[in-house]
């Protein structure tokens, strides 16, 4: 039943609201609703079945509830224009850092944990 | 035809009607040409863009009918613990590796930029926006706007660092040596986030996995690094 999925999903959202307010914490209260149904299925409290088909179609058309806020990218034209370098250098440069220091970090840590185990076995 | 348009914008549904049918239109033309960079969110905002320049609406208008997505929008977060719980047996044979990488690239992606854009003197406010650039766009959103950023700016420059990283990504990972392909899936998660994910996909299914568990897990780690690098320097 959607209306049920719907219900635990939102239930997530309502707890997340809830830990933002009364932890005060930076982090957005989606996040924490996120964590907390990360929490409630690691803990078999609901079945996966319980949320699986509603989160799965929200996340195939994740584009289609953003293209309203890249829309609002027309009232920015301005101010991209005014700072393209000032915007494009720091955001490329943060790119290629970001794909080397992940995939570099990644991989050298799992080939060490794959020798340990090889090692042991 | 005058008094048509006005009397269709009166209506309160034109402005979803016109998301909607433009994302179909940007869904079927990335599924003919089958180009990377032709992302369905891309070809939507620019179509919705020039509608509403020819026509002379305002983008508050627009925007106050898509109330219903917006909605969404705001649960869109919660529902990325699904594919994070079904990778949690990978997430637990390697969490040292996902976390160390994850954490690492996270932070030094969010480090270049504000050290670059400092140096370079980019305003504060658009260097902030900057900084969630690689998280889901429901986490970006609410991490841009926290920090008192732009979030519809933010969105922006989410969308690019998806398509480029769709488009260039794995090309770039081969040239860094990059080859075990968890460390691939992650790397494309975690800097590229959804869009990535779905080039992920195409490499196969343990890449795609990951990329899809390293986008939640990457987006969680922001939220809780954005505020702290904010608090240092700036």
């Amino acid at each position: 039943m959607y209306v049920k999925q719907l219900f635990w999903i939102l239930i997530s959202y309502f707890a997340g609201c809830l830990l933002w307010k009364g932890l005060g914490l930076p982090i957005p209260a989606n996040v924490l609703g996120m964590l907390f149904l990360l929490l409630i299925l690691a803990l078999k409290w609901i079945k996966l079945s319980d949320v699986e088909a509603v989160s799965d179609f929200i996340i195939s058309h994740l584009a289609l509830i953003f293209i309203p806020s890249a829309v609002g990218i027309m009232e920015y034209f301005g101010l991209f224009q005014a700072n393209f370098i000032k915007i494009l250098i720091p955001w490329a440069l943060a790119c290629i850092v970001g794909y080397a220091v992940t995939g570099w970090v990644t991989q050298l840590a799992i080939r060490a944990q794959e020798k340990r185990e090889r090692g042991r076995a | 035809m005058d008094r048509l348009l006005s009397v269709a914008f009166e209506s309160p549904v034109w402005g979803m009607t016109l998301t909607l049918g433009a994302y179909i239109i940007g869904v079927i033309v990335q599924q003919k040409t089958k180009i990377m960079a032709l992302q369905p969110i891309l070809t939507a905002s620019l179509l919705i863009i020039v509608f509403l320049k020819a026509t002379g609406q305002n983008y508050e208008a627009y925007s106050d009918q898509n109330v219903f997505l917006a909605y969404i929008l705001s649960l869109s977060a919660v529902v990325l613990a699904v594919p994070a719980y079904r990778n949690l047996d990978i997430l637990k044979k390697f969490w040292k590796p996902i976390f160390l990488g994850i954490t690492a690239g996270s932070a030094a992606t969010i480090i270049t930029a504000i050290l670059v854009g400092k140096a370079m003197g980019t305003e504060l406010s658009i260097l902030i926006s900057l900084i969630p650039k690689s998280c889901t766009t429901p986490i970006a959103y609410g991490v841009s706007e926290s920090l008192g950023g732009v979030p519809a700016f933010t969105v922006a420059m989410v969308v690019l660092t998806g398509i480029s990283g769709a488009v260039f990504g794995p090309a770039l990972l081969h040239l860094l040596k990059v080859d075990h392909e968890i460390a691939r899936g992650l790397t494309l998660g975690t800097i590229s986030h959804a869009i990535g994910t779905t080039r992920a996909f195409t490499e196969g299914e343990i890449c795609g996995s990951m990329s899809s568990l390293a986008m939640a897990l990457a987006g969680m780690i922001t939220a809780f690094l954005a505020p702290v690098f904010a608090a240092i320097f700036f």
